[in-house]
């Protein structure tokens, strides 16, 4: 699972284009898999997976790739470091509500 | 065809459009040029499916300065025609089981040809290979009918780099189906065909980007 998680940062470190998506989402797939609690990961996955969809067979300007890796990267990169640490439940808890919302808000501007 | 053919097809169309009595006979002459399809199918993508801006986002993560929209072309009535029967004079002497691609791009395509091939007493097997990011894990990639161990042809409208082909390859060998040629509308010129021809792939785009008139890219 660490080598998974490593890549995942790596990956989100180059930004969100389709590519990259579709790859943390196969990455994602196979944490689920093996830890006690998917939770956050099922949510980084959900995530993940309705921009792809949102993108997919898009000519996409890059003024909106920027605003939604600004609206999500910071959470994104947070929860990733938490579900690695696990050590502050609380912590992760919020960083997940953080991310919803922001999804929410995502959500009402691609709508 | 070259510069000169080009022109003269143009002037050809602007006499259709004054004159209609014209238009059948020369039509029926034309229904044995295959060129004549060809030249009309590029002059709809250059007319209908090429965008050019600045400051876009390919889904490699490369920014470009066109974008070719294949579906303004394989969703319109005349393009869908035109892209069947220049894939279908491509097509005649391969010997093959069924035709398919990854969706979005094949939907159109294989609909206009099982069609095409229908009226013209060539009935073709059509499948399409679902885009799935798997999220769901193990569900059913393919639609259509698809025989295990066909020999497939496997169509989009345009390509890049090749992994959506590539994609659609992986799913029809698991089942154990022979890829025996890739056809798309537009090759962008961005590795696909090296990628194709290193995995012993026979690969022929209809149009290059250098057809669309396209140089340069940022």
């Amino acid at each position: 699972m660490n080598a998974d998680i490593s890549t995942l940062k790596s990956l989100l470190s180059k930004g969100l284009y389709l590519d990259n998506l579709n790859e943390m989402i196969e990455i994602c797939n196979r944490i689920i898999a093996q830890v006690a609690e998917p939770l956050p990961v099922y949510v980084l996955l959900s995530i993940f997976y309705d921009i792809y969809l949102s993108w997919d067979e898009r000519f996409l300007p890059v003024e909106e790739i920027k605003q939604t890796e600004s609206l999500f990267l910071p959470s994104l990169k947070g929860i990733i470091t938490l579900i690695e640490t696990s050590d502050d439940k609380s912590k992760l808890w919020n960083a997940l509500n953080d991310l919803t919302k922001a999804y929410v808000s995502w959500v009402k501007r691609e709508m | 065809m070259n510069e000169k053919e080009h022109k003269i097809m143009d002037v050809n169309k602007q006499i259709f459009n004054n004159n209609p009595f014209l238009f059948e006979s020369v039509m029926e002459k034309a229904m044995y040029n295959k060129d004549y399809y060809k030249y009309s199918l590029l002059e709809k993508i250059k007319k209908e499916a090429l965008e050019i801006g600045t400051g876009r986002v390919l889904s490699s993560g490369k920014k470009s300065d066109y974008y070719i929209d294949g579906k303004m072309v394989t969703l319109d009535s005349e393009g869908s025609f035109l892209t069947a029967k220049v894939i279908f004079d491509m097509i005649e002497p391969i010997d093959f089981d069924a035709i398919g691609g990854l969706t979005l791009g094949a939907d159109p395509i294989v609909a206009a040809l099982a069609l095409f091939g229908y009226i013209n007493k060539r009935p073709i097997q059509t499948f399409i290979v679902r885009k799935e990011p798997k999220k769901h894990g193990t569900m059913k990639l393919i639609e259509g009918k698809l025989v295990q161990g066909s020999k497939v042809i496997i169509v989009d409208d345009v390509v890049t780099t090749g992994k959506s082909i590539l994609q659609a390859i992986d799913v029809v060998k698991q089942e154990k189906c022979e890829v025996v040629k890739i056809i798309v509308l537009v090759d962008r010129q961005e590795g696909a065909r090296e990628k194709f021809n290193s995995l012993g792939y026979e690969f022929e785009p209809i149009f290059t980007k250098e057809d669309l008139g396209i140089t340069n890219e940022c």
